[in-house]
């Protein structure tokens, strides 16, 4: 994976940087580009969690409880 | 009415003005978390698992978990274990703590399956001396290290790279440096990588700057490690750092991808401080933190309070709340680096006392930033140890036989190594076309005492060199080949094998540190496997030799070496005998005075001192008789003796380092008309005096005694010298022998 794409995932990750929507493409991407689908899932965890605790971008749907 | 207000104490006026009392004690106040143990809202520890899931921790259930629980029960718990740890009791745990037949191993994993809230609860059971022995047990690594600060207020590239230079000769396994201005960070780890590997090869080194420019230039290879991936115990306070678990995961995994050492930064007051404690105590919020960092899947963590230490020590045992987190994040299988970096008090006393609870038993890194400059150049909010404290720091390891992570140089050494350092980055400078560094700057660096010597640089054109190495994405490999290319070849040499480092990857394990042949010393193949005496690492051999040898300790035996003997001050005619008459006053000395030795401790000549006595004895209106005592060294013994032979009764006793008593025959030995034990504060008019006192003493007037110096501090300056002294004067005794007349030479 190149470097400039972990520094923007990470980015993706930080508090109130992305929408539950923009998460889940990058968890499509690792796991359709780079077969990486522990990492989607712990992506996609994040965006769950976000959503019950305000942690997803102002854009942002929001939904119930996490799917943990 | 007065407003002066009640009469004050002057001790009480007095004690305000000392250092320790700029710093404030409060009270705890438990709602804003400024309470070290047992704050009101630390919940009861409380773990429920359902169907291999945790579904409660400590007070809560998963519908109202916060971002860490919900992080803590997927990665930080191991539910298998959690049953076992669950029919411990807390004292039952925390015996198995101190008690050296529990091998680590096995409280790692009991660990896996206890809540912050549990943790929290077991660990503050422990008083200081226990959890100082259960640290000692608990460290990953077999061998303590430390870890150094090299900053400088103007950037100055040629000063960081001698400090760091410095530091790695000196034996810090890592170096850490920040920037005042951020855009400076790409030239600060350059200086700090060329000056490290100069020092001492496989030295580790870091920028601590914001994360995502961090870890941009550990992938350029300008840094080998991080440790400021700060994660805080309440979730506000997290998203405040800018940060969730995910994110701070991610990166922490980010980083072990690109072959970088990582460390987490965690501390009790930090919530307290950003205002979000939740009214929960330190210690708890700080259990949080590292079943957090354990869940991360980090191999350490930075902890023991760290940049708010002063705000911990404000409230009662925050010394020893900080100490339980050390403890605490050793118990949790974590790479310690343990604080003792920010300033913890005013008070020097203060400082080492909080230091021992890590030093005594050794972390991973004594200290998270030994300042290797002084504080004025310590970016870092000042520094608890600096350079101006080193003496002190090798004092206290060889005091105790502790290895603290320093080792003595001697100025040559240091001065040597600082030049080469300079002199490593100025090449590195001139070759990529960065702003030149001048020789005086080099010259500055290697014998200056900080900053305010170095000349002012062009900041404005560093920046813009600063620039250059993110744009141009020029890499530690990069500078490796100007290096080489440019006559530094070993130094350039050092940093590809710190390239070769992130490639094979092996001081990713816990505890990692490299020596300057590019072993890895871990965890994983150099445990801690202290099981009681005798096992473990013990400070010892070689490396305690090398420890104890500071380049200002002396020589014992050259310091006793013979006074010149080139003229004799005196001539031994006869036997003594009993005199009979009134006035005779005996100065009796000991059995090498002005013989072997020849000056008193204070320096004065002993054919001084005998002049200033026989004159005092007559002018006063005794007749002086000289004799040497033979077969005591004791000045009690040597002016009883004396006393005995005298015609009055009365003599003077000196010994060769020039303490003196006058004495009287129908005394106890033990006990004396005056005693002069101050020998160093005696000048030749204290000898004269003390020569009239014992006339007057003889012909039986009245006499007030001779006004004396105190020092209080020459027992601790003079000390070895006295024993030295006494020593050659009790090798000069003859058993039996009876004392002589001596005539002046």
């Amino acid at each position: 994976m190149p470097d400039d794409l972990v520094l923007e995932i990470y980015t993706a990750l930080r508090p109130h940087r992305s929408t539950g929507a923009e998460l889940d493409v990058w968890a499509e991407r690792l796991e359709l580009e780079f077969a990486a689908p522990l990492t989607a899932a712990f992506v996609r965890e994040a965006g769950a969690v976000y959503a019950a605790r305000d942690l997803l971008s102002s854009s942002s749907e929001r939904s119930g409880t996490p799917t943990v | 009415m007065s407003a002066a207000g009640p009469r004050r104490s002057k001790r009480f006026v007095e004690r305000e003005r000392r250092e320790l009392r700029r710093e404030l004690l409060i009270t705890p106040y438990p709602e804003l978390g400024l309470v070290a143990f047992e704050g009101p809202n630390d919940p009861e520890p409380g773990l429920r698992i359902e169907k291999g899931r945790v579904v409660f921790i400590d007070g809560r259930g998963e519908d109202e978990f916060d971002a860490l629980d919900h992080f803590i029960a997927r990665y930080g718990l191991d539910v298998d274990v959690a049953a076992e740890a669950a029919g411990l009791d807390d004292r039952q745990l925390a015996h198995r703590l101190v008690d050296v037949d529990v091998p680590r191993d096995e409280l790692v994993r009991l660990s896996r399956g206890l809540t912050p809230a549990r943790l929290a609860r077991v660990i503050a059971s422990l008083d200081p001396v226990e959890m100082m022995f259960a640290l000692k047990k608990l460290r990953a690594r077999r061998a303590p290290a430390n870890q150094a600060h090299v900053t400088n207020l103007k950037e100055n590239p040629a000063l960081l790279a001698a400090d760091a230079a410095e530091a790695a000769a000196r034996g810090f396994a890592e170096i850490e440096t920040t920037v005042g201005v951020s855009r400076y960070a790409p030239l600060n780890a350059m200086a700090v990588l060329v000056g490290s590997q100069t020092g001492r090869s496989g030295v580790l080194t870091q920028c601590a700057i914001e994360e995502h420019r961090s870890l941009q230039l550990a992938i350029q290879g300008m840094t080998t490690y991080a440790e400021t991936l700060s994660v805080y115990g309440t979730e506000p306070v997290f998203v405040d750092g800018d940060d969730t678990p995910w994110s701070k995961a991610f990166l922490a995994s980010a980083y072990a991808s690109r072959g970088i050492k990582v460390r987490f930064t965690s501390g009790g007051g930090s919530e307290a401080l950003m205002g979000h404690a939740q009214g929960c105590s330190m210690l708890y919020l700080e259990a949080r933190c590292l079943s957090l960092v354990r869940a991360a899947g980090s191999q350490g963590v930075q902890n023991g309070s760290i940049s708010c230490v002063a705000l911990v020590m404000s409230v009662p045992g925050g010394s020893r709340e900080i100490l339980a987190e050390n403890v605490l994040a050793a118990w949790l299988d974590h790479e310690v680096a343990s604080g003792n970096d920010a300033i913890a008090s005013h008070s020097p006393t203060r400082r080492a006392a909080k230091l021992m609870g890590q030093f005594l038993p050794g972390t991973d890194f004594v200290t998270s930033g030994w300042s290797v400059m002084p504080r004025y150049d310590n970016m870092f909010g000042g520094g608890n140890y600096d350079s101006d404290d080193l003496d002190e720091w090798l004092t206290m390891q060889r005091d105790w036989q502790v290895d603290g992570g320093i080792e003595p140089l001697t100025e040559e050494q240091v001065v040597d190594v600082r030049e080469r350092g300079a002199r490593a980055i100025q090449a590195v400078f001139a070759a990529f076309g960065f702003p030149a560094i001048a020789d005086e700057e080099v010259e500055a660096a290697t014998y200056g005492l900080d900053s305010r010597d170095l000349p002012d640089r062009d900041r404005a054109a560093d920046v813009a060199a600063a620039d250059r190495v993110l744009a141009e994405g020029i890499s530690g490999l990069d500078v490796a080949r100007e290096l080489d290319r440019h006559g530094f070849s070993e130094v350039g040499e050092a940093i590809l094998g710190m390239q070769r480092q992130r490639v094979s990857g092996d001081y990713l394990q816990t505890s990692a540190i490299i020596d300057a042949t590019g072993a890895v010393s871990a965890a994983a193949n150099d445990p801690n496997l202290y099981s009681g005496p005798g096992t473990g690492y013990r400070l010892e051999g070689e490396r305690w030799e090398q420890l104890q040898r500071l380049p200002h300790e002396l020589d014992a035996r050259a310091l006793e070496g013979p006074d010149a003997a080139d003229q004799a001050v005196v001539a031994e005619t006869e036997v003594a005998g009993i005199a009979d008459r009134a006035d005779d006053v005996v100065i009796a000395v000991g059995p090498a005075f002005a013989d072997h030795l020849r000056t008193t401790i204070g320096g004065l000549a002993h054919r001084d001192v005998l002049q200033a006595l026989l004159e005092g004895i007559r002018e006063a209106g005794g007749r002086p008789r000289l004799v040497r005592v033979r077969h005591s060294s004791d000045v009690a013994f040597i002016g009883h003796h004396g006393a005995g032979l005298s015609g009055s009764g009365v003599a003077i006793g000196v010994q060769s380092k020039g303490t003196t008593v006058i004495h009287r025959a129908d005394l106890q030995p033990l006990d004396n008309l005056e005693l002069f034990g101050m020998a160093p504060s005696l000048t030749l008019d204290s000898y004269r005096a003390i020569g009239r006192n014992a006339s007057g003493y003889a012909l039986r007037r009245s006499v007030g005694p001779v006004p004396t110096v105190m020092d209080n501090f020459a027992r601790a300056k003079l000390i070895v010298r006295t024993t030295l002294l006494h020593a050659q004067e009790t090798a000069a005794i003859v058993p039996g022998a009876p004392a002589v007349e001596l005539e002046l030479a």
